[in-house]
């Protein structure tokens, strides 16, 4: 019987307006974003492997000397990802370029040049878009009238004076929805799947096949909401046109506003300094540090490397940056909390759960940001034993290793095939699942409860 | 059609999406307007503070080669109804000799979370383009179709009522009716901000808000004339519904993203670090020119300078070096600084190519956009308030005109070439070093090359308590005459200029859409 109703569903939809609109859209966007997606990820393609050898020259030349080389400011750009056709994150915005040495990461900042200065922030053309805006509107567009309409036709009393049980119409009409909306969906999966096959630019792995399938599992869910907040507001009212209206403002609020609002309402209600504020305390922590150092500390007679006073100022530097890394890791660990509650407040709208889950599947955004700040860090250390390995067996070095100066420590040239370098790799899959499961999860509840309203409001509803 | 417009109006007002409209509309734009008012008055209290800091800057230099000024754009007080790219790009710029203003600063450091970029921003104009947008479209999609479907049209078209007299009645009633949403969103707006106290406007500002109203009212005319278009089209109102809808969501949610991302893909735009990269090699160049010069100089019997302090952009002081060195100085700087100068203008070609290509890539994703409403809605509310690129542009043209009064004051006075560039010493003061030690020692050594014997110098000196004066005990430049940086914002003759095409949409489509409707109502069924 489910199935009938489905049926019935999918073939009256099929000839509709609506479903002929949704599929164009779908067919259009899905192309219009593969086309450009082509065109953009080549050019990244090609900036990134010229930073990547500048980078890689600028951190040889320093080689002759180790103790500079572990000074050096190097640059990390991330890797452009395969996978930003699903979901690009926002990583356009978000700090996208890293400046570490072998004792500190100096600084994360938005990349110069990244993007075009002059376009306002706006989201990106992705599968994530079209799906979170465009397709999800289509599901309003499918259900608003799957109750209201038949009372309003009168074919539902008509329907419901058969032997058909109210939940098995609610999920026929559930089916037959989720399958005439995602018809244009996968269509336009698959248009843009072609194209970006036909260009041969984007290497299709196992791995990002399964990225695809998970973002497309996902996705089915996402929209699975929204067709069961239709039923459920279609269960509600007695006219078509009054669960358009409520739908529509509903679909603003939920795909609009409220996956956007958090990150003022954060800044509002959970205040972090500026970053401004935040140097000019690690400076004046700096300068109190210095200021209170051992006397004959600030003498430079670089000539005689031993001479005491290079001690002394080897170790009141690397008190100096201990006090102003925990500044700043105090500040990051705040700007974390504060991502978190700006999220924690717009978990009430599945769009924003499909974006976080999203981010997840394919390892960007903000999860990205933190996996590279956690793999710089471990590589950093990594780095520095390096080179305090290879200058404890330097004898002519005095082993005093100091976090600004290189006349202190080792001197002598190394051979740069053997220095360590950095692999961003992508996250982990475990990392990936721990991040997914509460935005999955909360995308599931969702679902149940707005099956369990449109239940519940439709088995109390009046078909006469 | 006063009939018409009338009981259109009752219908409306008593119908349930006004009431969720209106609901929202008056929920979400005071909530827009209280945060931005807000975000508005910290940037204005941060800015006020820097002003101070760069005002202070200027007062504590020692030499005229220390005058490089920054700048300061302050927050625009109609941001607070359309942030545009405002915030997203700097407000300040350092004034240099060797670097002609490129790119605006400032934006990063008044950042609390970068991590926050992950979210959008929402203001006033945002909730205009898609809230008002959907009302006139909820609002008109059934105008002719819906009075078809239930049989009243025929009712009404066998009086003695003209077809154009029905379209106008429909169209002023509809009016009438959104006209109360709008104004009441924009008084709850006005009223928050003079409640505020914190937020000054002008009678600029006022004129300029004026337009913003009537800019919204043409944006949501434009809309109701579209859904009363698409009804005059079609004979059953599900059917305009759905095209209404997927319009809708076409113009005002699909190209404002697709089409600056399409001009992305259509044009490319050279990396900035290929830009910093050429700047850096000419920089290189010039630092080799400069040495190259020093080279041809007459070097100093002996180069030693007592307080010599080099800061960025060749400034630089000495305090109380010897004769010979402070000559030396005079004529490097007399060189170094017009180089200097023209080693920028050479920079600034590249870099303004590159702004250009910017700045190409954005027309193009504006001209793009011009298929939208939306677009055009916000591009027309961002000149108004003054928060668009050209505002952007305007500022940095305003930064390098006075880079120019800057480099005017040095070459007028012939400032490049004197000792007060970098020095507070009058040249009848000036010591030879032989002299200077002479007066250092107090006598018990009456040259350099006796005292240098044999011992460490600057160890000696140091065992002598008659010390020359420090930077410290310098007393700051007061100079009167610098010419100073005063902000004018772009007058409303420029915006109208540069907007003119974004207007002329704004009105004439509005008039075609409202002539195609009647064209098709003349020729629409009622049966």
């Amino acid at each position: 019987m489910t199935w009938l109703i489905a049926r019935r569903e999918i073939v009256a939809n099929f000839y509709s307006l609506r479903f002929f609109l949704s599929l164009s859209l779908a067919v259009l966007v899905f192309g219009v974003s593969s086309l450009c997606f082509y065109s953009q990820y080549s050019q990244e393609l090609s900036d990134y492997s010229r930073n990547i050898t500048r980078e890689e020259e600028r951190a040889a030349a320093q080689a002759d000397n180790l103790g500079r080389l572990a000074l050096h400011d190097r640059l990390l750009y991330p890797r452009p990802r395969s996978n930003s056709f699903l979901y690009q994150a926002m990583e356009r915005y978000l700090p996208n370029l890293f400046a570490y040495d072998a004792f500190q990461i100096v600084e994360f900042r938005n990349r110069e040049g990244g993007g075009n200065p002059f376009f306002p922030q706006a989201e990106e053309l992705d599968w994530l878009f079209i799906i979170s805006l465009v397709l999800s509107f289509g599901a309003v567009v499918f259900t608003y009238n799957s109750i209201s309409g038949e009372k309003e036709q009168g074919t539902l009393g008509l329907q419901l004076a058969n032997n058909i049980p109210r939940p098995a119409f609610l999920l026929g009409k559930y089916l037959g929805a989720m399958v005439s909306l995602l018809i244009p969906l996968v269509t336009g999966m698959v248009v843009n799947l072609l194209v970006l096959l036909l260009s041969g630019k984007v290497g299709f792995d196992s791995r990002l096949w399964l990225e695809v399938l998970t973002f497309a599992g996902i996705s089915v869910l996402f929209l699975s909401s929204f067709v069961l907040l239709g039923l459920f507001v279609s269960s509600l009212t007695h006219s078509p046109a009054t669960s358009l209206v409520l739908l529509l403002f509903l679909w603003v609020i939920l795909a609009l506003l409220i996956p956007n609002i958090g990150g003022i309402l954060a800044s509002d209600l959970q205040p972090i300094p500026k970053q401004k504020e935040v140097m000019e305390r690690a400076s004046r922590v700096r300068s109190d540090i210095a200021d209170s150092a051992p006397e004959g500390t600030w003498d430079r007679e670089e000539q005689n490397p031993f001479r005491p006073s290079h001690r002394l100022r080897a170790q009141t530097l690397n008190k100096m940056l201990e006090a102003e890394l925990r500044i700043r890791r105090d500040y990051y660990n705040r700007m974390f909390h504060q991502l978190e509650f700006a999220r924690h407040l717009t978990r009430i709208s599945p769009v924003a759960l499909y974006k976080y889950s999203s981010e997840a599947v394919v390892g960007g955004g903000v999860l990205r940001f933190r996996e590279l700040m956690r793999g710089l860090e471990s590589f950093r250390q990594m780095l520095l034993e390096f080179v305090t390995r290879q200058d404890a067996s330097d004898p002519d070095s005095p082993h005093w290793i100091n976090p600004e100066e290189d006349l202190f420590f080792t001197r002598k040239p190394v051979d740069y095939r053997i220095v360590p370098r950095f692999d961003e790799g992508s996250a982990r899959l475990s990392r990936r699942l721990t991040e997914v499961t509460l935005d999955l999860g909360l995308l599931i509840l969702f679902n149940l409860l707005f099956f369990w309203l449109a239940f519940v409001a439709f088995l109390r509803y009046d078909v006469r | 059609m006063w009939l018409i417009a009338k009981k259109e109006f009752l219908l409306n007002i008593l119908s349930f999406r006004f009431a969720t409209g209106f609901i929202l509309c008056v929920i979400l734009i005071p909530l827009s307007v209280h945060i931005s008012i807000k975000h508005h008055e910290e940037r204005r209290s941060s800015y006020s503070r820097e002003r101070e800091e760069c005002a202070e800057q200027m007062r504590r230099i020692y030499t005229y080669s220390y005058i490089r000024p920054t700048i300061l754009r302050p927050p625009e007080p109609l941001s607070i109804f359309n942030r545009g790219i405002e915030s997203t790009l700097g407000n300040r710029v350092r004034i240099q000799l060797g670097q002609i203003p490129f790119l605006a600063e400032g934006a990063l450091q008044e950042r609390r979370n970068p991590l926050l970029a992950s979210f959008l921003s929402i203001d006033f104009s945002f909730i205009v383009t898609v809230l008002f947008s959907l009302m006139a479209l909820l609002f008109t999609y059934d105008a002719i179709s819906g009075e078809k479907e239930r049989g009243s049209l025929r009712g009404i078209l066998a009086n003695k009522l003209s077809r154009d007299k029905l379209l106008l009645g429909k169209l002023l009633g509809n009016t009438l009716t959104l006209l109360p949403i709008i104004t009441v969103s924009f008084a709850a707006g006005l009223l928050l901000i003079l409640l505020s106290r914190r937020v000054e406007f002008q009678q600029q500002e006022w004129v300029r808000l004026g337009g913003l109203f009537l800019v919204t009212f043409l944006y949501m005319l434009l809309f109701m004339l579209l859904g009363m278009f698409i009804s005059t089209r079609t004979h059953s109102s599900t059917t305009s519904l759905m095209i209404s809808l997927f319009l809708w969501v076409l113009l005002v949610v699909v190209v404002p993203v697709a089409s600056p991302y399409l001009a992305q893909s259509l044009t490319s735009v050279t990396s900035r670090e290929a830009v910093d990269q050429a700047a850096a090699e000419l920089n290189r160049e010039f630092r080799a020119k400069v040495r190259e010069y020093e080279e041809t100089l007459p070097e100093p019997e002996w180069d030693i300078s007592f307080g010599g302090y080099y800061g960025v952009d060749g400034s630089h002081l000495e305090v109380a070096s010897p004769r010979d060195v402070m000559e030396n100085r005079r004529l490097l700087h007399s060189f170094q600084e017009p180089l200097r100068i023209e080693y920028a203008d050479r920079k600034w070609r590249i870099q303004q190519t590159y702004l250009d290509e910017f700045l190409h890539q954005q027309r193009l994703a504006q001209r793009l956009g011009w298929v939208s409403p939306a677009i055009i809605f916000r591009d027309i509310a961002s000149g108004l308030t003054s928060t668009d690129v050209s505002s952007y542009l305007h500022f940095m043209q305003l930064a390098r005109r006075y880079r120019d009064q800057i480099i005017n004051y040095y070459q007028s006075r012939n400032l490049f070439s004197s000792y007060a560039y970098f020095t507070q010493q009058k040249e009848e003061e000036m010591k030879s070093l032989d002299e200077l030690i002479d007066y250092l020692t107090e006598g018990r050594f009456s040259t350099y090359k006796e005292l240098s014997e044999g011992r460490d110098f600057w160890g000696v000196v140091k065992e002598f308590t008659r010390d020359l004066p420090r930077r410290e005990d310098l007393p700051y430049l007061e100079i009167k005459d610098i010419p100073q940086f005063s902000w004018q914002r772009e007058g409303l003759s420029n915006f109208l200029q540069g907007s003119l095409t974004e207007l002329s949409i704004m009105v004439f489509v509005p008039i075609v859409l409202f002539l195609l409707g009647y064209v098709s109502f003349i020729r629409y069924d009622p049966r």
